[in-house]
């Protein structure tokens, strides 16, 4: 079955048969991915509107060293 | 430095790098490529494409065919292209002049269709294969694509374009599956997918 793709002896209907496991593979980790980025998009958003902590410091990417300091104290 | 200034020129270094190498660079060495010239016959090459064909590559762009099929066929040292009759040599720069843009694709999920116009040469199997790819290979992972068939109720003699279709796939007894617009400029830009001519650079091993 496991032949190399680039003996022509190995017809492509094998090959097609080869392929199926990994593409149950990569429906699998397709569906994974797209509930992470559902969950990032959705943190994002909360993070953008400073719905994300208690004391709702926003942002903290890109913000200086010291505020950051400042707003965890 | 400021980071954003460092994070800035990091960016521009990276797009500034990848223009040059993938268009400056490409455009130096492929931008003046000209069709060849048959002296004796006057004969152009790559073929122009119908502009019913022209219409079909938009389709194939469409519905994304580029992500299961190649168009290229590459050297016979070390690959298996040739050998399994995908195409008679290799492909060049210059068969692909007049796509913009190109469809050479990155993945072979299905088999390579440089030459698809010569290898599977009759109309009525492209259809019948694209309103059901399994009845013609069994085991195909190629998405049917029906939409682009109507059903219709069956008028007189029926149509000459219907599709001949088998068990599951045929249609309820009265009606019948015809090619849409969609679908006919589809199978016409198939069916001139040919890269069966010579080039100075890449020349038919007949010759
Ligand atoms: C999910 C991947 C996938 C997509 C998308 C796909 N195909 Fe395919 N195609 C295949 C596979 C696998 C085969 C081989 C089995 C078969 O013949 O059905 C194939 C076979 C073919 C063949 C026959 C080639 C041969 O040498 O036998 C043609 C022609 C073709 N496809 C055209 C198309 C067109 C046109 C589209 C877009 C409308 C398309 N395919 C979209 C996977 C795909």
């Amino acid at each position: 079955m496991l032949q190399h793709p680039e003996n022509p002896t190995n017809t492509f209907s094998n090959i097609v048969e080869a392929t199926k496991p990994w593409l149950r593979g990569r429906t699998i980790s397709g569906v994974l991915i797209l509930v992470g980025h559902l969950a990032f998009a959705y943190h994002f958003v909360l993070m953008l509107l400073k719905f994300g902590r208690a004391d709702g410091v926003g942002p903290t990417l890109l913000a200086k060293p010291e505020s950051a300091a400042e707003a965890s104290s | 430095m400021n980071k954003l200034t460092t994070l800035f020129c990091g960016f521009l270094f990276t797009f500034v790098l990848a223009w040059i190498g993938l268009v400056l660079v490409p455009q130096f060495q492929f931008g003046q490529l000209q069709p060849f010239v048959n002296e004796d016959t006057g004969e152009s090459f790559p073929p122009m494409r119908s502009g019913l064909a022209e219409t079909g590559k938009q389709v194939y762009q469409a519905n994304g065919c580029i992500y299961c099929h190649s168009q290229q066929i590459r050297p016979e040292h070390q690959t298996a292209d040739m050998a399994r009759g995908w195409g008679a040599r290799r492909s060049v720069a210059r068969d692909y002049i007049y796509d913009r843009p190109h469809l050479l694709g990155t993945m072979r999920t299905g088999p390579d269709l440089s030459n698809a116009g010569v290898r599977l040469s009759n109309e009525a199997w492209h259809h019948e294969h694209l309103y059901a790819p399994q009845s013609k290979s069994a085991g195909s992972t190629m998405p049917p694509f029906r939409y682009l068939y109507k059903v219709q109720k069956i008028q007189g003699a029926g149509s000459p374009d219907a599709l001949k279709l088998e068990a599951d796939d045929a249609p309820p007894e009265g009606y019948e599956v015809v090619p849409t617009p969609d679908a006919r400029a589809l199978v016409a830009y198939l069916l001139s997918l040919n890269q069966n001519y010579s080039l100075p650079e890449a020349k038919l091993s007949t010759e």
